[in-house]
């Protein structure tokens, strides 16, 4: 329950930053997605099935408060947990480098589950294409910039939560 | 199947997410606008948060802003006040350098009118005490500058080198008191040496008392003591004293050279060009030496 809940409020405040605190201050393109590192330390850290409805939960909540299909992060976020906690019982992805690099890849991933879907159902030009890949590489660095904070935040959360 | 699915929980869970997930994408998409009962709750949750965030963010990008603008303006009030130095500092430069085109354009005609080999220098240093006056100039035997040359400015006479070294010469001033120049007063022609004063002025003696000095009259030099050329400005009579006894007259000098001023002299290398005046009944001969 404590760590549901230091995850849950970890996503409460990614969700501050990337809405309404960074846009403030940095270029929108540049905006880390705070909610898809949690995802992937969802994974790493091999929360389960829990941490599919997590990754579910947490997409339905960008999806929120990001584009007009709902729905869409839901899937992105649950197909790359699966994913990355396939990867992480065979590699050690907890930190470090490792954990940017899947950061990296998973972002990028997110990007082109969402494009797919976006071009299946709302019929997404070649145009559109080329600037989100331009724009998923921006978003999948500036996302595996921060992964390191929110790895620690989110472990000294459950610390804290430990004590508490 | 339910040990199917136990074994497997993780990726059965995560296909009905997925299912439901692409259930809602597709049912959004086809349809106008989104009927979403948890989204309204989320945005209704995180509304005040959002607001409050954003108006924190805000204040402090404003801040931000207003303290970078402050700084900017710092930067650049800085920057100007350089600029204005700079300039400042250009402008004096630059009225320098013409007060010393000036000066080395006076001298240049000067030397043009003297004819002879003259040396241009710069003074370099003054007498270290107030005992004597003396002066260092930037120039020495490496350029010709011999002990005794007769150094001149524009105005008249300076003095002559008393010490040389390579690069450097000191010149006696004619103000020292221990410093002798045969003269002559222009406008009758009578014959005095003049010689500095403790106070830093010179004075003409020797000058017979029968002799018509005013107060005004251009004191020049004589070209008798082989030193300075005949007829260069010394000084003017500022007063005469004939109340001494003997054959002789004194007169008080105002120098025609102010030495406190002078930033370049002309030294004179080699003799003097002009002959003494050898046939004039009325110059005595050379003065005492010193």
């Amino acid at each position: 329950m404590r760590r549901v809940f230091a995850i849950a409020a970890a996503g409460v405040l990614g969700m501050l930053l990337q809405t309404a605190v960074l846009p403030v201050f940095v270029p929108a393109g540049l905006v880390p997605n705070f909610l898809l590192v949690l995802v992937v330390y969802l994974a790493v850290h091999r929360f389960g099935a829990w941490g599919a409805l997590g990754a579910f939960l947490l997409g339905y909540f960008l999806d929120t408060f990001s584009g007009t299909l709902l729905g869409l992060h839901a899937f992105a976020f649950t197909a790359l947990y699966v994913a990355v906690h396939q990867i992480a019982r065979v590699l050690w992805t907890a930190g470090g480098v490792p954990a940017m690099l899947i950061v990296f890849s998973a972002a990028f991933a997110d990007g082109l589950i969402a494009l797919a879907w976006m071009s299946l159902v709302t019929a997404a030009g070649a145009s559109v294409w080329q600037h989100a890949l331009r724009q998923g590489l921006l978003a999948a660095t500036a996302a595996a910039a921060v992964t390191p904070v929110v790895f620690a935040f989110v472990s000294w959360e459950q610390r804290l939560l430990r004590r508490g | 199947m339910l040990e199917f699915l136990r074994r497997n929980r993780l990726l059965a869970t995560a296909a009905l997410f997925l299912v439901l997930a692409a259930g809602m994408i597709l049912r959004t998409g086809t349809s106008q606008g989104r009927d979403d009962p948890l989204g309204r709750i989320f945005l209704e949750l995180m509304a005040p948060l959002e607001r409050a965030g954003t108006f924190a963010s805000r204040t402090v990008a404003d801040a931000w802003e207003s303290a970078s603008g402050l700084l900017r303006a710092r930067d650049e009030a800085e920057a100007l006040r350089r600029r204005v130095r700079q300039l400042e500092q250009d402008t004096a430069r630059l009225a320098e350098t013409e007060a010393e085109n000036a000066r080395l354009r006076t001298l240049l005609d000067f030397r043009r009118t003297l004819g002879g080999t003259l040396l241009a220098t710069r003074v370099i240093g003054h007498d270290a005490a107030g005992l004597s006056r003396t002066l260092v100039v930037d120039q020495g035997s490496a350029a010709g500058i011999a002990k005794g040359a007769a150094v001149l400015a524009p105005e008249g006479i300076v003095g002559q080198v008393f010490q040389v070294s390579p690069h450097a010469a000191r010149v006696l001033l004619v103000s020292d008191h221990n410093s002798g120049v045969d003269a002559v007063v222009q406008r009758t022609r009578g014959r005095g040496i003049v010689e500095g004063t403790a106070d830093g002025r010179c004075g003409l003696k020797f000058v017979k008392r029968t002799e018509d000095l005013q107060v005004g009259d251009l004191v020049v030099s004589s070209g008798l003591d082989g030193i300075f050329p005949r007829g260069l400005p010394i000084g003017r009579i500022q007063a005469v004293d004939k109340q001494g006894q003997g054959l002789f007259q004194y007169a008080q000098i105002d120098p025609a050279v102010d030495v406190e001023r002078l930033e370049e002299v002309l030294v004179m290398v080699g003799a003097p060009p002009a002959p003494p005046l050898a046939d004039d009944p009325e110059v005595p001969g050379p003065p005492p030496g010193r």
